[in-house]
């Protein structure tokens, strides 16, 4: 089955105070007027998140979201993911799609590791018995031996992230979308995620990851969209976009 | 400029949109554990919920009984049932302007459908009230005389419109609560005004008392509650007023939650 993700002349305006009203009932607010990034319209101050963002991706293709910090690539996830609706334009998108944009939602400080992979599993959509059948391979993959079976407040940061990917990416998604995850992993469970997201992109699903790091966009990713101010400033080859991003620094 | 939404999503579910009703089953169970864990390191663990409402009923039995001029059995009765019944409105008027907010890191990080969180609450305030059952279970059991054993079905359709009152308030109240975070304050000094106001442990026979106890619609709950108990037959305009209540929440529950969908996510 193929999948995909369309996105049409985005704008996302954020609200900054918006408690009027006027903002509880604003239906199509007009876009703000002006350059800043926060801007005032009808319904009050909004933040410019995104503005005029048009993307689009077909089934079996790793992208990179590059860009400063503030400069929308969390907030494109979101949008990519149906969570947040576009203030203006269009948004489409077809398949299942899974997010890792912190390692432990839905998950429980004082439950066990095993327990987790249940409340977990549960609150992003397994059944039951889905969650029976992927518990072993789960439990494989996060490799956190004996402490599986203890609570997940003694994990390191890097511990939580195996299994909260572990169990994000079990029943495998069509379109994954990851959020700036990896840098608490080490180089041994990196090999592995590495070899389960090349497996999701072989059945011919969409990854999307933000990340700072241009080593693992290079080693993941074959496209990389680069993000300015909530602008697209750059969409392809993954070595220019890369560059560009470098230079940009300097 | 051409402006096109095609969103929510139409499948927002992770995974399998067959999914839906496991789901809404995953979403009973994790309320339930939201319920279970919180007694986590406690010995007794969610007893101490079952062991609260006794103590309380018990003691204000004790004390009021007299003072109201009431037998303690009748009485006790009376409190068991109305503070019992009392315990899931105000949890849900309580709990329900954070309905929202307290789940803002689910709702910002994954596909989520209102109506889970909502439903994964109830089932918390169910659970909630499964515990504190074996209160007024006793009660009647031992001091309870009830004529006419047919009432009892009135709790079905009671129970009924508690959950739909109990859904309605929190979608309305969570996602209001959400814009004007006032809210929440607001009813925990609206619940201290409203126990009092309502019937929960003095009997709304004459005076200023009856007038309160009719235009309260909390009374009117109560009053179903009670009525196999007390051995009467619930009023029409209670059934109305719960009905209604119950029914016109729900309704406008469903609008708010497709009509400001959208929005909520930016006031978390």
């Amino acid at each position: 089955m193929s999948c995909y993700l369309n996105l049409e002349s985005v704008d996302l305006d954020l609200p900054v105070g918006g408690r009027s009203l006027r903002s509880f009932f604003a239906r199509n607010q007009r876009p703000p007027e002006g350059e800043g990034r926060i801007a005032k319209t009808d319904v009050g101050q909004v933040c410019r998140t995104l503005q005029d963002v048009s993307i689009s991706m077909r089934s079996g293709e790793r992208v990179g979201l590059i860009g400063h910090n503030g400069a929308g690539k969390s907030s494109l996830l979101r949008v990519l993911a149906g969570i947040y609706a576009p203030t203006r334009g269009k948004y489409e998108a077809h398949g299942q799609i899974s997010t890792l944009f912190s390692p432990t939602v839905g998950m429980e400080a004082n439950a066990s590791g095993r327990e987790n992979i249940f409340l977990a599993g549960r609150t992003i959509g397994f059944s039951r018995a889905q969650i029976a059948e992927v518990t072993d391979d789960i439990i494989e993959f996060a490799d956190l031996g004996e402490f599986i079976e203890h609570p997940v407040r003694l994990y390191s940061a890097g511990m939580k992230t195996r299994l909260g990917f572990a169990i994000v990416t079990a029943i495998r998604p069509e379109i994954v979308l990851i959020d700036e995850v990896f840098g608490a992993g080490d180089a041994g469970f990196y090999a592995k995620a590495n070899q389960r997201i090349k497996s999701i992109i072989e059945g011919a699903g969409i990854l999307v990851m933000a990340t700072h790091s241009p080593a693992i966009i290079g080693s993941i990713c074959e496209r990389v969209i680069c993000l300015r101010q909530g602008q697209v400033i750059f969409d392809g080859d993954v070595n220019e976009g890369l560059e560009l991003y470098a230079k940009s620094y300097n | 400029m051409n402006v096109q939404r095609t969103w929510p999503v139409e499948k927002p579910t992770a995974l399998n949109p067959l999914n839906r009703i496991a789901r809404y089953r995953g979403a009973i169970e994790l309320g339930w554990y939201d319920f279970i864990t919180r007694f986590r390191r406690a010995y007794f663990g969610p007893l101490w919920i079952t062991f609260q409402l006794g103590i309380w009923v018990g003691t204000l039995s004790l004390v009021l009984a007299d003072a109201l001029g009431d037998n303690f059995g009748s009485y006790i009765v009376y409190l068991a049932i109305g503070f019992f019944t009392w315990e899931y409105i105000s949890g849900v008027v309580g709990d329900a302007p954070v309905n929202f907010t307290s789940r803002d890191v689910l709702l910002k990080n994954i596909p989520i459908r209102l109506s889970y969180l909502t439903i994964r609450k109830l089932s918390y305030l169910f659970s909630r009230s499964l515990f504190q059952l074996p209160v007024p279970a006793l009660v009647v059991l031992f001091y309870g005389n009830i004529e006419n054993p047919l009432l009892i079905l009135v709790l079905i359709p009671l129970l009924f419109f508690l959950a739909c009152f109990g859904y309605g308030c929190l979608v309305i109240m969570g996602v209001i609560g959400a814009l004007y975070r006032d809210i929440a304050f607001l009813n925990t000094s609206i619940l201290r005004f409203l126990f009092f106001t309502s019937p929960v442990f003095w009997r709304g026979d004459e005076g200023i008392r009856k007038l309160i106890s009719i235009y309260n619609p909390v009374a009117h709950f109560l009053n179903i509650a009670r009525a196999p108990f007390e051995g009467y037959v619930p009023s029409m305009t209670a059934w109305l007023v719960v009905g209604g209540c119950s029914l016109f929440s729900l309704a406008l529950a469903i609008w708010v939650q497709s009509t400001f969908r959208n929005r909520l996510i930016y006031w978390l």
